[in-house]
């Protein structure tokens, strides 16, 4: 058996009663890539904010490699890299000013090289000193997958990534992140919500179907477990 | 993550939020106009001549600091959670006190620049000597006071459509008895009564708990 990156139990979060999550059960295997599917509603997203520790669940359980993630450790926050619906950028910053100061929380080492090469590699190095409030969609969604990757997270919890990306833009999400294939780094776990469904069979090694907060259909038994 | 660590990652926190403010004036600009329009407001209001001026200054000072911090401090979580950044602040392996010490430190800073300026501005529309040691110790004490729980609740009440409206309403009765000490305090220096040092002390104690408690509540606070 497969060393688990990701594992829930009864996972469970309800708003004012009502479950947005129902008992959602999933085991993911390290170096999986796995799809979250599902219809507006249906509870994807909240299963991704729980994950971040960004939401607390009101019952069940959920672990990161391991980790608690109802504990909130540091351990684990240093092992995830997250992209939200929402680009998490100072608007009033270059890109470089904002990576800087994450690279420094993160305690990246060689963290201008490190910046260097993702900007680089999201094809936005050019607009490294412009302010981020000018940048479309698809601009701010290429650095949030550079700033996702800045400290080589070890799993990665991705809500929508294709957000605004041209097909440039998804060329360079799949080499980055989809497909692992980032330059010397070591496969990294993937659990990401889209209704790119077309697109799933050119990354992901399995997928979760989720429907009124239940899983209704997955893949994951056989390769996963 | 260890202490000196926290506090390095805080520095360069403290600096992202002030490089953030000064780039996006509009809280700041909105408050220091405020401040300026009432003080001169105030100063016409007042009959100069008459020498009752110094009994009233106190309030007119704590008035006009208090609704500058509210326009300036209320909404200091709100753009950081519209753009996110308060979530990838919430992920990363920062301490969550960390998250609110640099954020109520820029807004202290920002905020006494204002309050030093309004009273130098004061000193002159006044007639009064306001720009004392004594009167700029007080000032950043009690502005250290009522910042720590402006902040705090601007991160609370984030949440709320009418959020706005609620941060004044929840934040006066808690600032009240900062409030009262911080005028005392003034008047007492004002008036050069032997009495202030009590006041201060009250405002320090005041400001202890104040800030303590806020530290401690932030990370409970969404």
């Amino acid at each position: 058996m497969q060393d688990l990156a990701i594992e829930t139990n009864c996972l469970t979060r309800r708003y004012d009663g009502l479950p947005a999550l129902n008992k959602v059960s999933i085991q993911i295997a390290s170096g999986s890539r796995i799809a979250l599917l599902g219809n507006n509603g249906s509870g994807k997203t909240t299963l991704l904010t729980i994950l971040s520790t960004l939401l607390q669940s009101s019952g069940g359980s959920a672990r990161i490699l391991g980790y608690d993630v109802a504990k909130k450790t540091t351990a684990l926050r240093n092992i995830i890299g997250v992209i939200r619906h929402q680009p998490m950028l100072y608007e009033n910053f270059s890109p470089i000013e904002d990576l800087e100061l994450f690279a420094k929380i993160y305690q990246v080492p060689d963290s201008d090289e490190r910046i260097k090469k993702l900007l680089t590699s999201v094809e936005i190095w050019h607009l490294r000193d412009e302010m981020i409030g000018t940048f479309s969609r698809g601009q701010k969604q290429r650095l949030m997958i550079a700033k996702s990757l800045l400290h080589k997270p070890k799993v990665l919890l991705l809500d929508e990534p294709e957000i605004g990306l041209d097909q440039d833009g998804l060329r360079v999400l799949d080499q980055l992140i989809l497909m692992n294939a980032e330059e010397g780094s070591t496969p990294v776990t993937v659990l990401a919500a889209t209704h790119r469904e077309e697109r799933v069979d050119t990354w992901a090694t399995g997928f979760v179907r989720l429907e009124r907060g239940q899983i209704i259909e997955t893949t994951l038994s056989k390769d996963n477990l | 993550m260890n202490l000196s660590t926290q506090l390095q990652i805080g520095g360069k926190l403290l600096n992202a939020n002030l490089k953030q403010a000064w780039r996006d004036k509009t809280n700041w600009i909105t408050a220091g106009m405020f401040a300026v329009t009432a003080l001169l407001l105030y100063s016409f209001a007042f009959n100069l001549t008459t020498g009752l001026v110094r009994n009233l200054l106190p309030g007119v000072i704590w008035t006009v600091f208090l609704f500058s911090g509210i326009f300036a401090t209320g909404q200091s979580f709100q753009h950081d959670r519209q753009n996110g950044i308060l979530d990838a602040l919430k992920i990363s392996p920062i301490h969550p006190m960390t998250i609110y010490i640099a954020k109520t430190l820029a807004n202290i800073l920002m905020l006494l620049l204002i309050e030093f300026a309004l009273l130098l501005g004061a000193t002159i529309l006044f007639s009064e000597p306001l720009f004392t040691p004594q009167l700029l110790l007080i000032v950043t004490i009690g502005t250290i006071g009522y910042t720590a729980l402006s902040t705090l609740l601007s991160a609370i009440n984030l949440d709320q459509n009418n959020g706005g409206l609620l941060l004044p309403v929840l934040a006066l009765p808690l600032l009240v008895p900062l409030l009262i000490a911080s005028v005392e305090a003034t008047s007492a220096s004002l008036q050069q009564e032997a009495g202030t040092a009590p006041w201060i002390l009250l405002l320090s104690l005041f400001t202890i708990w104040s800030t303590a408690i806020a530290t401690l509540m932030f990370p409970l606070a969404d």
